[in-house]
């Protein structure tokens, strides 16, 4: 019987953890000090100056959570993003990808395995940012609503999906890690400016990157959280197609040589 | 019939308006080292690359031990093992670890790594700390390292490309040696562009010129056909005094001064022996003999000629 995932893919697994397991301490540790801050600075920041105080008369431990997950959908995404750039853009950077393209794994293997992997290392990180926040929430400014904070970082974990997916997509097009990283972050910051322009209510349903910061804010029917998180998925599903087939149609897999 | 090593046949390989091959075919069906030669951009990366099924031939096939190669017969690369000329390596993993994931990314379980591991470091002669990160290792090691992890899969074919470049003559020397002694079982077929690299080592040479296969042929033949029937004299006597003397004698022909020797065409091979034995008495001969090209003129009428 063949194993799942087969040893070609499981080696590959274990090089992309080789390669990223020093970054899952940091990027936990700095993610924990966003969550911290979030709150941190919620409980300071009226304090030192009377406008702010007047704009934020009382802070309660929802507009923590609705901080949190609006930084979060900015801030830990474009993290993600550049995470990304290097998965096949470094590869190829670095002359390694013909290592991989001359063993027997299939590039939805490849790609899975890339995507998963940097999805997985911010997914844990936001986690433990989450878990951070939502402990200082509750010793500093009061007890918040568990369901919809888990509800919220369940979204978002849809939405990081379809944002890492973007960021491997872009890798697989980019020549350089750096152009790959840079790509990334704009569109990524350019899709979040866009999502929060889009203030109207009656737009919100339809705003599904900025889903997960809406359903702390806002009630929706729960039909509407299936489908936002349904068109997230189908977004996150697409990019990692175009990316699949983009990594299969690589005709010179090194650099440019007759 | 199942034909065991290598055919192309009729390989056409465009990208956008430069065809880089052009209808190469040829094939290689016994152990032994093979050497592909051509100037700069004649194509020789891209035919490795498309034997590797790297690349997708515009036209033509290539076939190794009679089963296609083509981008989508995953198991195909099993059967190879491909060097490129500047691949990288995995910097911040250990030369251990590297070689391990890489005979991992070939299929074998953890049992058959950690023997073939082994195995492999011992046959290529790796004496380096397998604990070293390969970020730390200098290009002969680096070099012994990928040599090592394209045989842990034991591939029936070995394709390198222009691994010899760049090295010392040491690394190149124990590079060298691993490759004669791979190509006692498996067929090596590799590029350079540097005549003096494959020629004593390759049974067989293939010369690109323009994408185009020129020359497939052994190294004896082609030096047959390169000597043109001219000898050369070296002397420490004037060599204009040596060249009118020359021009005296009626079955010698096109004397020329070449450098500090002289080069003739004769009619009659046999009356030479005699006319240098004569011309000792005149002259201070230092070297008399057939005018066998250098390497490097070799290479430079191979591709000039054809």
């Amino acid at each position: 019987m063949r194993s799942f995932p087969s040893i070609p893919t499981r080696a590959l697994i274990l090089k992309e953890w080789k390669y990223i397991k020093g970054k899952i301490i940091p990027l936990s540790i700095g993610l924990a000090l966003f969550g911290f801050l979030t709150v941190g600075l919620l409980k300071v920041l009226p304090n030192l100056a009377e406008y702010l105080e007047g704009l934020m008369p009382e802070v309660t431990p929802e507009m923590s959570i609705e901080s949190f997950v609006n930084s979060a959908i900015s801030v830990i995404s474009i993290i993600a993003v550049i995470l990304c750039a290097d998965a096949v853009a470094g590869e190829r950077e670095h002359n390694t990808l013909v290592l991989i393209q001359t063993k027997p794994i299939s590039p939805f293997s490849v790609i899975l395995t890339k995507l998963i992997a940097r999805y997985l290392l911010v997914l844990v990180g936001t986690i433990i940012s989450a878990i951070v926040l939502y402990f200082s929430t509750w010793g500093l400014i009061g007890y918040p609503d568990i369901v919809s904070f888990i509800l919220a970082i369940f979204v978002y974990a849809i939405t990081l999906f379809a944002f890492t997916s973007i960021g491997i997509f872009i890798s697989t097009i980019a020549r350089s890690q750096i152009s790959a990283g840079a790509m990334s972050a704009g569109i990524v910051f350019l899709i979040t400016i866009v999502s929060s322009l889009l203030m109207f209510e009656e737009f919100q349903p339809y705003n599904v990157f900025m889903l997960a910061f809406n359903l702390v804010s806002m009630d929706f029917q729960a039909s509407t959280i299936v489908i936002g998180c349904a068109a997230l998925l189908l977004v996150g599903i697409i990019f990692s197609g175009l990316s699949i087939l983009k990594y299969y149609s690589e005709k010179e897999p090194t650099r440019k040589k007759i | 019939m199942k034909i065991h090593g290598i055919k192309v046949t009729g390989l056409t390989k465009d990208f956008k308006d430069v065809r880089a091959l052009n209808n190469v075919s040829f094939s290689i069906e016994k152990p032994g080292l093979y050497g592909l030669i051509g100037p700069n951009a004649a194509g020789k990366t891209t035919l490795l690359k498309c034997i590797s099924s790297l690349l997708v031939p515009t036209e033509g096939d290539v076939f190794i031990n009679s089963t296609e190669v083509n981008t989508r017969n995953l198991a195909i690369r099993s059967k190879i093992g491909f060097l490129p000329e500047d691949s990288g390596l995995y910097d911040k993993l250990t030369a251990r670890d590297f070689l391990h994931i890489m005979a991992g990314m070939h299929g074998l379980s953890r049992e058959q790594r950690k023997k073939r591991v082994n195995e492999v470091v011992e046959f290529v002669g790796i004496d380096f700390s397998p604990n070293k990160i390969v970020k730390y290792l200098s290009t002969g090691q680096r070099r012994l390292l990928l040599f090592a992890s394209v045989l842990l899969h034991n591939p029936e074919i070995l394709i390198l490309d222009e691994s010899l470049s760049g090295l010392d003559p040491i690394n190149r020397e124990q590079l060298t040696k691993i490759m004669r002694k791979t190509a006692e079982e498996k067929i090596v077929l590799f590029s350079s562009h540097i005549l003096s690299d494959i020629w004593s080592l390759c049974e067989r040479i293939f010369v690109l010129k323009e994408g185009m296969l020129i020359v497939d042929n052994q190294p004896d033949s082609i030096l047959s056909r390169m000597t043109d029937d001219s000898f050369f004299i070296s002397t420490k006597s004037s060599l204009d005094k040596v060249k009118i003397h020359l021009e005296k004698q009626d079955f010698i022909t096109n004397v020329k001064i070449k450098g500090d020797t002289i080069i003739f065409h004769t009619k009659e091979s046999e009356l030479l022996n005699t006319l240098i034995a004569k011309m000792m008495e005149d002259f201070e001969i230092s070297s008399f003999g057939p005018n066998i090209p250098d390497l490097d003129q070799i290479f430079t009428r191979l591709v000039n000629v054809s």
